[in-house]
């Protein structure tokens, strides 16, 4: 690197607002490396393209010839050699595992590369991380629900951006419809397993006029986060 | 007036005006930290073809006097506005689909965001009113979802009423 003989990658300590916690990196599991490529490390670097050029990532460092750049990894799951990275030709070539993966420009995010078997990338702006979150930010809100279900790489990037114009509304004030909103929210925490929105908005019921402070408060809350509390207090604490 | 002279990956010349092409980041910043001073200094760009860079160059000199565009945040609701486009753009951007996706791609690679901008906006429409098949079709993308994860897409989708 330039300037520099090492970078230290480490999770960072950061508070996780989903969690109200604090979390080293991304261990809460509310942000991955995937949609938050970001958040959660100390340190970023871009490995810069050079002809024949070759990086190792491993926890075990043999020599210059073997490994050219070497990236050290801490890990107990693969001891020894985890990926290569030959720069050949215009392209990134991965090898992890014994299988070669070619990653064309502009896909830094983790595992947003083509997986090619050599012969040309068919690349369209609808397969290029960058352009495909900038065309999706002048889409409406049903077409993004829409482009959901085209692929997974469509699926993780309009998710990403339906979270945060979305909201959940569950209404609570309806005296003569408590089952079913108690089982709405039953199904709504069974199915919602990718999309969790961070604002839900609650209509909870009126409160009794019997404790005057309670009456003032507004009907309707919404969360900033996804944990709402409610405190229910008996008119005899009153 | 200062002049840098572009090689498309067709291997063309192109002498190009340095204040046209100030909109490109990518340029701009090759010039000013390469010290490009001579004329006779070539820039590849292996990703541009030559019909593609005249196009490029064409928008480049219509808004070169324009002022520069303020960042904001991709997500931002406000930028699904569709009023913002002119006449002239429009006209411009009337292209066959292979051509458009090509100059969106040059846009991306040189940084040039009113481009960038003008391109997405046209594919935005392009996709609205669209089923998801014909949106594959489109961009020539496979379907790796599995029949599983698209009913759970659509679980998903029905929760959520926007803001």
């Amino acid at each position: 690197m330039e300037g520099e003989d090492a970078i230290l990658f480490q999770p960072q300590r950061r508070f996780c607002g989903s969690c109200q916690n604090q979390v080293w990196g991304t261990s809460c599991g509310c942000v991955t490396p995937e949609n938050s490529p970001y958040i959660g490390f100390q340190e970023s670097a871009v490995l810069p393209y050079i002809e024949n050029q070759k990086y190792t990532f491993g926890s075990k460092y043999t020599s210059r010839e073997e490994q050219g750049e070497f990236i050290f990894v801490r890990t107990n799951k693969n001891p020894g050699n985890l990926a290569e990275i030959t720069c050949s030709s215009g392209n990134w070539w991965i090898t992890p595992a014994g299988e070669v993966y070619r990653a064309t420009e502009h896909q830094d995010h983790g595992e947003d590369f083509n997986i090619s078997d050599g012969n040309k990338v068919d690349l369209t702006p609808g397969q290029n991380y960058l352009i495909l979150s900038h065309i999706f930010s002048y889409l409406p809100f049903n077409t993004l629900k829409m482009a959901r279900l085209v692929c997974t790489q469509w699926d993780d990037e309009a998710a990403r951006i339906l979270k945060k114009k979305s909201i959940v509304s569950f209404k609570f004030r309806d005296w003569y419809d408590p089952p079913f909103e108690s089982t709405k929210l039953l199904r709504y925490v069974k199915e919602m397993k990718n999309l969790q929105p961070p604002s839900l908005a609650l209509d909870l019921p009126p409160c009794t006029t019997a404790n005057t402070k309670l009456d003032n408060y507004p009907r309707t809350a919404r969360s900033a986060g996804r944990r709402i509390i409610v405190i229910i207090r008996s008119n005899t604490e009153s | 007036m200062p002049f840098v002279n572009l090689e498309s990956s067709d291997g063309d010349l192109v002498k190009v005006d340095v204040d046209v092409i100030k909109c490109s980041v990518t340029i701009n910043a090759l010039i000013e930290h390469l010290g490009l001073e001579d004329d006779n200094e070539v820039v590849p760009l292996q990703n541009v073809g030559t019909e593609t860079l005249h196009k490029v160059l064409a928008w480049a000199k219509h808004h070169k006097d324009d002022l520069p565009s303020v960042d904001d945040d991709e997500d931002d609701p406000p930028r699904e506005r569709r009023t913002d486009i002119t006449t002239w753009d429009a006209n411009f951007i009337k292209m066959e689909q292979i051509q458009l996706f090509d100059l969106i791609l040059a846009a991306n690679y040189l940084d040039i965001s009113g481009l960038l901008d003008l391109g997405c906006k046209i594919v935005a429409d392009m996709i609205k009113g669209k089923t998801a098949d014909e949106i594959r079709t489109m961009f020539n993308i496979v379907n790796d979802l599995t029949p599983q994860e698209q009913e759970q897409i659509r679980k998903e989708n029905e929760w959520c009423e926007e803001k």
